[in-house]
């Protein structure tokens, strides 16, 4: 659809984000906005996204969804689950499930909804909610690519669950048929793995 | 040697175990002294260290029972659940539950901004803001420290509560207080103390410290480059060791935890250890010491013994043998001691045998004689016995021939019956001890001993003929000690050479007339100086015309003591004694001196003086009577020297001479005591005299006895016929000078006319004489 809406050829885009050692950053979160932007994006279906449990992690640790969209949770590990998230933009919990695959959740409010298990402490999953029509996740390179897209201006945000400072919005102007963006952001060390080992911890 | 060391071995050995036991046990004392001090210090520091350790396992299990408190709260579902609804009075009740549950002091839930959310437990009373704790959490994911809070002193964990990222802080803690302090002090015996300080250095709580100087002084210690060791600090109550730990320390703040030894428990400890090990050394000394004691007993006890019977031997003890019950050197010292003790004893024994005895005869000597005589306690007869011919034999026979006579004298003597000993007591004398006994038995038995010995002795193959003298005397009766009885029977002795049967008793007045003669000699050397000595004349009288032109100078002697003495004693006595010459001198000199002055008076008298043989051996006699007169400017005629027979006999030819030099002075010559010697008258016609005197023994009995006017009648004509003048001494009655004019004897002299007179008295007596004379002469004319 949007291959066929323009004139004007596609452009692509690749961003890559590095943190302030110049080491890639994977699991950031890129959304491009079209700085004029139409109300919504017409026509994109409900999208079920899947954020499953396999050797006590969420994979893919981190999914970017549309608002509206819905997230399953399945379980391929032999242990149970219990999936929760006190996140202000989606509060819900997933209580005890094995192999029997709990209901989708639907995520319509963006913002970002931290994911636990409340019975696996060190599990954790990230889903951030955007209402931009264009997102990604970096890759193990911290690079996304964006295909097809109109060239203009947009409004360029980056999200990471260690970011130091919140996320800020910078505008990009795409006019050129294809583009790499570099872009760094500055990451906290990763945290201490308090909640498994806080009794080691205490006898240190 | 000096005082202080012992003299006696085993004192010495005693000293020796002594000293180097207690330089032992000093330096012993001393090493542990030095030793303990650097050990206690270290053990107190141990201790410290120790009290710290006790103190992190105490802080360890307080910090696990909030850890797992915190772990149980942070990870409920619910509270989670609560804390992410916002539901206030559910998270309220649920920190409660949880603070009561472990007894936390502290427990505060804050928001990811660090406000506070809720809190629960006792302290702290108003709000604590954890905020830079909850920022630096945020970044270490979690925060356990020890801190200051509103100046109280906490432990405490700030955690965050994940859902699953951080959705608030959990900050739960115990108080570090005094009662804490209490109970590690109790556990550790040391002072606990606790301080947290600001970045300026000053304390923002302290928990602990008695006193704030403590404090102050523990800071500023702290404060001088402290770099970890063990600290000592001076308070105003003494030094305390410290072992400081760090509890925390983060930018702005830092916490110290302090476990303090007063260091004077060093010092009390050292020297309780030092006085046990004082007081074990002691036992120590004391055990070895008597341990010393019984060795060095053990050891002296044979030199002890050895000693005791070194010292009977010095003693003279040699009947008890040393005691060699020892082993080793010991025994052999001691038999060595015992071979010298009969060696000693028997060498003593011989020589004093030797001591005692007379090498000839082996009979006692006078030494072992005296001490037998004392030991006797019985009265006793001694008698002695003096050979008469011992000289003769040994100058004829040889002295081999005179030692076997004493002895065979001696054998003899033993064999005589009651004989209790027989001395050899001189050259030539025994001493035989008898029983006591009247003196006459007592001369009884010495007639016997005389006889004894007069038998002839059969010597070396010959036949020695010897007499004895034998003199007896009786003890106590004749003396109170034996010097004294020895001296007597020696003088005895010779008395009794002069009996006819050569035996003599002690009388008492022989020692008597011995002594006075010592005391005569010892008189003569003061008696010319004194005036004892002085002269009297008695007038020699002519016949038949009664004048009197000569005197007769006698010597007499006024003795201080003794009174008048004899001339015929101290003259006798002058000439044993080698006193004569210059007595003779003296009364020649005063004689012619007493004759110049009366010519000089007027009065006409020559002076008679006697001459002993001695003078006339004198070669220079002739000078000193030329000399004399001389000096008295006196004429020779006036001078008569007496002589006797027997000086002249004694050397005849050089008296002759010496006569007639003296003649030549003028001088006239007289034989005096004519008649008692044993010259002939053919000898004495050759002699250059003038007269003779008649001895007095012939003269005094003239009138009654008829063999004596022989004699004198007899001896007057003799001399007469030699052309000799005669005269007559010691008459003492008319009918003498009556006899002896009738013989036509020359002069008389004698009592009956005057006694010997003084100078002064004899010219009173003479111008009486001459008064009463004249008109007898007249008359008779």
């Amino acid at each position: 659809m949007l291959l066929l809406s323009g004139a004007q050829p596609a452009a692509a885009v690749s961003i890559n984000v590095v943190d302030q050692d110049g080491v890639p950053v994977s699991h950031a979160v890129v959304t491009l906005t079209p700085a004029a932007a139409e109300a919504s994006a017409p026509g994109a279906a409900p999208l079920v996204a899947e954020m499953r449990q396999q050797g006590q992690a969420f994979l893919p640790h981190v999914i970017s969804v549309p608002r509206g969209a819905s997230v399953r949770f399945p379980n391929f590990d032999d242990t149970q689950h219990h999936v929760y998230s006190f996140s202000p933009a989606k509060v819900f919990e997933l209580p005890l499930f094995g192999g029997d695959e709990p209901p989708p959740v639907t995520f319509d409010q963006p913002g970002v909804v931290a994911v636990g298990c409340n019975i696996h402490d060190h599990m954790r999953g990230f889903i951030v909610v955007t209402e931009a029509p264009l997102h990604g996740v970096t890759d193990e390179a911290g690079q996304v690519t964006f295909d097809d897209l109109q060239p203009g201006a947009y409004l360029l945000s980056l999200w990471h669950e260690r970011a130091s400072a919140p996320p800020a919005t910078e505008a990009v102007d795409l006019a050129t048929a294809s583009a790499v963006l570099h872009r760094s952001l500055p990451l906290s060390p990763p945290p201490q793995p308090v909640i498994r080992g806080l009794r080691n911890w205490a006898q240190q | 040697m000096n005082a202080l060391v012992p003299r006696s071995f085993q004192a010495r050995l005693l000293l020796a175990f002594a000293t180097l036991l207690t330089v032992a046990v000093s330096g012993a004392g001393l090493a542990v002294g030095v030793s303990s001090t650097q050990q206690v210090r270290e053990q107190m520091q141990q201790k410290a260290l120790v009290g710290a350790r006790v103190l992190d396992s105490h802080l360890q299990a307080r910090r696990e029972q909030l850890a797992s408190a915190v772990h149980v709260l942070t990870h409920d579902f619910g509270f989670k659940s609560a804390v992410a609804t916002g539901d206030t009075a559910t998270v309220a009740s649920a920190l409660a539950n949880h603070s009561a549950r472990i007894g936390a002091d502290l427990m505060v839930l804050l928001g990811r901004d660090g406000n506070a959310v809720g809190r629960a437990g006792p302290l702290p009373s108003n709000a604590v803001p954890f905020r830079a704790e909850v920022a630096r959490a945020q970044t270490s994911g979690a925060l356990q420290a020890v801190g200051a809070h509103d100046g109280a002193l906490f432990q405490y964990f700030v955690v965050p509560m994940l859902a699953p990222t951080p959705i608030a802080w959990v900050v739960v803690g115990f108080t570090i207080n005094a009662a804490f302090a209490l109970e590690i002090a109790q556990l550790t015996d040391l002072g606990v103390g606790f301080v947290a300080l600001d970045a300026a250095g000053r304390a923002a709580a302290s928990v602990g410290f008695h006193d704030d100087a403590h404090l102050q002084a523990l800071l500023a210690d702290l404060g001088r480059g402290w770099s970890g060791g063990p600290l000592v600090t001076t308070t105003h109550d003494g030094d305390y060791l410290s072992a400081v730990s760090v509890l925390d320390d983060r930018a702005g703040q830092r916490v110290f935890a302090v476990l303090q030894i007063p260091t004077r428990m060093i010092a009390e400890t050292v020297r309780w250890q030092l006085l046990q090990i004082a007081l074990v050394l002691a036992l120590a000394l004391a055990a070895t010491l008597a341990a010393g004691v019984w060795l060095a007993r053990r050891i002296s006890r044979p030199v002890r013994q050895l000693i005791d019977g070194a010292r009977g031997i010095e003693r003279g003890d040699y009947d008890t043998p040393v005691a060699t019950e020892s082993d080793g050197e010991m025994a052999l010292l001691g038999s060595a001691l015992n071979t010298m003790r009969d060696a000693v004893r028997d060498r003593e024994a011989r020589i004093r045998h030797q001591a005692d005895h007379d090498p000839v005869t082996d009979l006692p000597n006078l030494r072992y004689l005296e001490r037998l005589a004392r030991e006797q306690d019985r009265p006793f007869a001694l008698c002695l016995v003096g050979l008469l011919d011992l000289k003769d034999v040994s100058f004829s026979l040889g002295h081999e021939t005179a030692d076997a006579l004493l002895v065979a004298v001696a054998r003899r003597l033993r064999a005589e019956p009651d004989v209790l000993t027989v001395a050899r007591v001189g050259g030539n004398e025994f001493a035989v001890l008898l029983p006591a006994m009247p003196a006459d038995h007592a001369l009884f038995q010495a007639r016997r001993i005389n006889s004894a010995i007069s038998r002839a002795h059969a010597v070396n193959g010959r036949t020695v003929a010897t007499r004895s003298a034998c003199a007896v005397i009786s003890f106590p009766e004749d003396a109170d000690s034996f010097q004294t009885l020895f001296r007597r029977v020696e003088t005895t002795l010779t008395a009794a050479r002069a009996q006819p049967d050569r035996c003599a008793a002690y009388q008492p007045g022989h020692e008597a007339a011995r002594e006075r003669r010592l005391r005569i000699i010892a008189g003569f050397d003061n008696a010319f100086d004194d005036g004892q000595f002085y002269l009297q004349f008695q007038p020699k009288v002519t016949l038949p015309g009664l004048e009197v032109r000569e005197c007769e100078a006698l010597l007499r002697w006024r003795h201080p003591e003794l009174g008048a003495v004899p001339p015929d004693e101290f003259v006798q006595l002058a000439e044993r004694s080698g006193n004569i010459r210059r007595m003779s001198d003296w009364v020649l000199d005063r004689a012619v001196a007493q004759a110049g002055e009366w010519r000089r008076r007027g009065l006409d008298m020559a002076v008679a003086i006697n001459l002993s043989a001695h003078d006339l051996a004198d070669a220079s006699l002739d000078h000193v009577v030329a000399d004399t007169l001389r000096r008295h400017g006196v004429d020779g005629r006036r001078v008569i020297l007496e002589i006797t027979e027997s000086a002249v006999m004694l050397d005849r030819e050089r008296a002759v001479q010496t006569l007639r030099r003296l003649k030549a002075l003028g001088i006239r010559l007289s034989i005096d005591d004519f008649g008692t010697g044993h010259s002939s008258l053919a000898q004495l016609k050759t002699l250059p005299v003038d007269e003779l005197k008649i001895d007095k023994s012939f003269v005094l009995h003239l009138d009654r006895s008829l063999d004596d006017a022989l004699i004198v009648r007899s001896t007057i004509e003799l001399g007469h016929n030699l052309g000799l003048k005669v005269v007559a001494e010691g008459v003492e009655n008319a009918a003498s000078v009556d006899l002896l004019g009738g013989y036509s004897c020359d002069k008389v002299q004698g009592y009956h006319f005057a006694r010997p007179l003084d100078a002064e008295a004899f010219e009173h007596w003479l111008g009486d004489y001459r008064r009463r004379l004249q008109p007898l002469c007249e008359a008779n004319a």
